[in-house]
Formats: C-alpha cells, structure tokens, sequence
C-alpha cells in the first residue's frame, strides 16, 4: 500500500483528505458519544448503600457498616490507606498514591459507587439498597 | 510487501524507518511528561495528548511503526516514573495496544471518509474501554465498575477530537519528507 496516495490523498481523486474533519470523524464521534451516553445513563442509580466493602487487589478484606461512623486503616500494596465512615458516606482520607485521585475524588455513597486507587491497588465499594440485600451480616 | 519500504530500504527497520520512529517516539515521551505535569481535574479524565506522536506515526508510517512507536513510549514512561511492572504500568500499556489496534484496523478506511479525528476519538475511547476492563479485572473484580465508566468515556471522546483536531491540523502543516519515508 503506497502511504503517500493513502493518506495524503490523491489530489485527481479527492480533495477532501486535506479536510480537518470528515464524514466518518462525525459517525465515529456521534458513535462512540452515543455508546458513552448509554453507559453513563446505565450507571446512574440513585440508591444508597448500605455498607462498603474494602477491597485489596481483587479480595474483600473488611466489610464496614455505613451506619457507623469509625476510622479505618488498609494495607495495600504500596503502604497504608485511611478510610473513613461519617454520616452514611465513606471516603479515602490518606492513600499513598503520587496521584491522590482517591482523595480527590471525596465521599461515595450510592450503591454501586466505586473509589479505586489503582497504585495501592485499593477499592471502596458501596454494597446493599435500600430493599433487601442489606440484610447481610457485617463483618469486621 | 507491507513491510519493506518501498522507498529504498531494504528492510523493515531502515534507518529513515528508525529515525521518524525515534522521532515520534521522543516527542510521545515529552508530550506524556508535559501531561503528566499539567493538573488534572477530576480523576479517570485524560487528554492523551502522547497520542499525537502515535497517529502521526500510523498516517506516516503505517501500523507496524504505530505499534513500536507507542509501545516504546508507555515502556519508557514507564522507566521514567518508576511504574514499570504495577498495575499502573499495565493499564497503561493495555490501553496502548487495545488503542493502537483499533486505530490500525480504521486506518484502513480510505483518508477521505475517515481521518485523523475519527481515528484518534476510536483510540481514546477503546483506550478508556481497555483501562476500565482491567480495572474491574484486577483491582475491584467487579463488573459494577462499568456502571461508572460513563462520564469517563464521554470526555475520553472529547479528548479524542481535540487530539485528533490537532492532528489534521499538524498533518497539513508538517512537511511530507518529515512524516513519510522519504
């Protein structure tokens, strides 16, 4: 395949490769924005959760109950992250992560909300509606 | 033969192929450490400006030198910012190869119907695609994770055709013996 008449365009043939956008930029944006729109509205749910599982590369290390409030410690991969449990929400309070998405990213709440801290390999995960399914133990 | 220049070399690595691929890849670099340098807003939210040097490879060079070009660079960043063998390091190059692939496949598609804007939005989406998979894989194990990648993906398209905007733009600009072989 000659890469020149490719992509630079045979200049007989059709003008239109010198265009910034073309049709099938638009397809593939309208695409591709569409299949984003359709999960974003899949993941909104509006329920709040129950309890929050602490999740250690890929394992469930501690369940925490969402009604009481306390201060917990995770050992992750690269050291010692802080959680808290306060008013029903929880939060990552101190991470050892160059980044500090997990921080930033503040309280979750809603069940299916999720924090990740990719470089401790720690999660927070909100588990149990408001029907049913809260009904599981909590362990500590 | 799709791996031979046609302009003189003999092989699949000439030096003109060297060279441009060297290019790219040192401008993918300093493009990933201007990024890694500017603040990001909110978390799961990337420019992927690095990406600039990958498409201009694949326009330029074709697939195979797209491939080596950000492969190299994720490597090198890598080494860089230490990451080499975590699952930072891993996302990062899952995204790269799950990007490098579907820009591969729709460059085929003649220039005139699909260019550098559509090319790049399908990277950075896929790339966003790939990242939250190993995620859910590795770190959470949940497929929950999805129900999040939402507002991630649609500023991954955003992103996408920002940087595929400047692209074109560059692709115009950058004088032919520069970005082809010969």
């Amino acid at each position: 395949m000659n890469l020149r008449t490719h992509f630079h365009g045979d200049s007989t043939q059709h003008m239109d490769t010198r265009r910034l956008f073309r049709p099938g930029d638009f397809i593939a944006i309208l695409l591709f924005l569409g299949l984003s729109v359709v999960a974003t509205a899949f993941g909104l749910r509006q329920e709040a959760g129950r309890r929050a599982e602490v999740i250690v590369h890929g394992e469930v290390v501690m369940t925490l109950s969402l009604a009481e409030e306390g201060l917990y410690r995770v050992q992750g991969l690269r050291g010692e992250s802080l959680l808290e449990v306060k008013d029903g929400h929880v939060r990552m309070t101190q991470s050892p992560c160059p980044h500090q998405f997990c921080v930033r990213q503040g309280e979750v709440h809603l069940r299916g909300e999720i924090i990740v801290c990719v470089p401790n390999s720690v999660a927070i995960r909100i588990r149990g509606g408001a029907n049913g399914e809260g009904v599981d133990a909590v362990a500590g | 033969m799709p791996w031979r220049d046609k302009q003189g070399g003999s092989s699949f690595l000439s030096y003109r192929r060297l060279t441009r691929i060297a290019l790219w890849t040192a401008v993918g670099v300093v493009l990933a450490a201007v990024e890694h340098w500017l603040p990001s807003p909110l978390p799961w939210i990337r420019l992927g400006i690095a990406n600039i040097a990958g498409l201009l490879a694949l326009l330029g060079l074709g697939i195979g030198s797209a491939y080596m070009v950000s492969l190299l660079r994720v490597v090198l960043v890598g080494v860089l910012l230490g990451t080499l063998g975590t699952p930072a390091f891993l996302l990062s190059s899952g995204g790269a190869v799950g990007a490098v692939t579907v820009m591969a496949l729709l460059s085929l598609v003649p220039s005139h119907i699909i260019g550098p804007v559509g090319l790049s939005v399908a990277g950075a989406w896929t790339h966003m695609t790939v990242q939250f998979t190993l995620v859910s894989l590795l770190v959470v194990r949940d497929p929950a994770l999805f129900a999040l990648a939402g507002p991630s993906l649609i500023a991954a398209v955003a992103a996408g055709t920002l940087v595929g905007w400047i692209v074109a733009l560059l692709w115009r600009k950058l004088p032919a013996r520069l970005v082809y072989l010969s």
